[in-house]
């Protein structure tokens, strides 16, 4: 037998070392899955979007980095702790994805077809500075392209981009900043400047 | 466009926010002189716009809205996850996990009774016990401390810690009631006993309901009357001692 004995008082020690909360019923536990239920999947899809810049992978990925989420979520209470996680994991989902042979190929025809802009005119040169974005954050590192786009997550600043990646706000400024440049040193690079700027407006 | 070779280098930094604030003023002070300095600032502000809306475009959208209902049909099909299911206890446990949850339950409660058993019968006969009840002890039993007095609780009988297997200490007192904790189960364990401190679990109703299964049968004396003896019997007494001499 090799269980553990704990007395009243060692139990109550040990209940109370625990986080507020920890402690608490499956009931519990399926609500507060339920809470995340409600607020994070966006950031998985968008965050797998990113990288496969196809929706339907995107939440396929979501999917897997929610359900392995809902396996491990009694070690996921922490809300923070738990976006933390569920960004690593979509993240990595998606770099699996796009590492499986083949996949970058179907992605490239997939973002042709999707997202049609306003306008047709527009939509050759449009799709064109994508491309080259695309193309310019595949060559990021990791470690600037992952920050990057969290950074352009609507209502991620870099506090909450800080947060999620477990790194300093410094860090993360000085990483956007240095993605940015490289960013726009490859569009440069690739002829694309001004003259794109109506047309990349006209898909607002 | 003398002097413009500085300013160049300046432009990318300046196009995506990343110029000194000191060395900005300096390249708009120039910029405003300088036609093809101002031209090529412009460009390099709007082409840092451009990497930040492509940017966004590509991690905009939300996912369809049928996501939430897809995700809950594959987390129906998942087999049921430890946390939902502290002994099994909670509805959505299949059959088969809950029986198995009892079994393990049962086979707990049944390592435990016989450790307890083994304590009993590895006491040494002059063994002393513990400060509180020893004396009682003793004093009930002097000669048998292997046959503990049937009345009295577990707890209170056995006391060394050092004489019972691998460790398994006996109950110190009720005020401070120990239990053995399974592998695996010190979560349920730790949660009951929060359940107990927060208010959640009656305690009173428990302890009631334990004390009322343990509490000896009460079983009322017979009375019985004394026999009166029989009329025919009273009436031929005094007849025989009035006989004798």
């Amino acid at each position: 037998m090799t269980g553990v004995w704990l007395n009243g008082t060692e139990m109550d020690a040990l209940a109370a070392s625990l986080p507020r909360g920890a402690v608490t019923s499956g009931e519990s536990l399926e609500r507060e899955f339920e809470r995340r239920l409600a607020d994070c999947p966006t950031l998985a899809y968008r965050v797998a979007l990113g990288v496969l810049r196809n929706s339907t992978e995107a939440e396929d990925v979501a999917q897997d980095a929610m359900l392995r989420a809902y396996r491990n979520f009694h070690r996921l209470r922490d809300r923070e702790r738990f976006r933390a996680w569920l960004v690593r994991t979509a993240w990595r989902l998606s770099l699996d994805r796009i590492r499986a042979a083949g996949r970058r190929e179907r992605r490239e025809l997939a973002a042709v077809r999707e997202n049609p802009e306003p306008g047709v005119e527009g939509i050759a040169a449009t799709r064109e500075i994508e491309r080259h974005i695309a193309a310019a954050l595949d060559a990021l590192p990791e470690k600037l392209r992952i920050v990057m786009l969290l950074a352009a997550i609507e209502g991620y600043n870099t506090r909450e981009v800080a947060k999620v990646l477990d790194l300093p706000e410094g860090t993360v400024k000085s990483r956007v900043h240095l993605a940015r440049k490289h960013l726009a040193e490859a569009l440069r690079s690739a002829g694309i400047s001004v003259a794109h700027r109506g047309i990349s407006s006209a898909g607002e | 466009m003398s002097g413009c070779g500085k300013y160049s280098d300046w432009l990318t930094e300046a196009g995506v926010g990343g110029l000194a604030p000191h060395h900005e003023r300096e390249l708009l002070a120039h910029a405003a002189e300088c036609d093809a300095c101002r031209e090529a600032y412009r460009h390099a502000r709007e082409l840092g716009e451009i990497v930040d809306r492509g940017v966004e475009s590509l991690v905009s959208g939300e996912p369809s809205p049928h996501f939430a209902a897809r995700l809950r049909a594959r987390i129906a099909e998942e087999p049921t996850s430890s946390w939902r299911t502290w002994l099994g206890l909670y509805s959505g446990v299949s059959a088969s996990r809950r029986l198995f949850s009892f079994q393990g339950a049962v086979a707990a409660v049944g390592i435990l009774v016989v450790l307890l058993t083994l304590g009993f019968h590895w006491l040494p006969p002059n063994h002393p016990v513990g400060p509180t009840v020893a004396g009682k002890q003793n004093e009930k039993a002097p000669d048998s401390p292997r046959a503990p007095n049937p009345g009295a609780p577990i707890v209170e009988s056995v006391q060394p810690v050092s004489r019972l297997h691998h460790g398994a200490r006996l109950l110190a007192s009720r005020s401070q009631p120990e239990v053995l904790v399974p592998p695996g189960q010190l979560d349920a364990v730790v949660q009951f006993a929060e359940a107990i401190r927060s208010g959640r679990v009656d305690t009173k109703q428990l302890l009631a309901a334990q004390q009322e299964a343990e509490k000896p049968l009460e079983i009322e004396p017979i009375e019985i009357a004394p026999l009166a003896p029989p009329e025919s019997d009273v009436a031929l007494a005094p007849a025989t001692n009035d006989g004798r001499p």
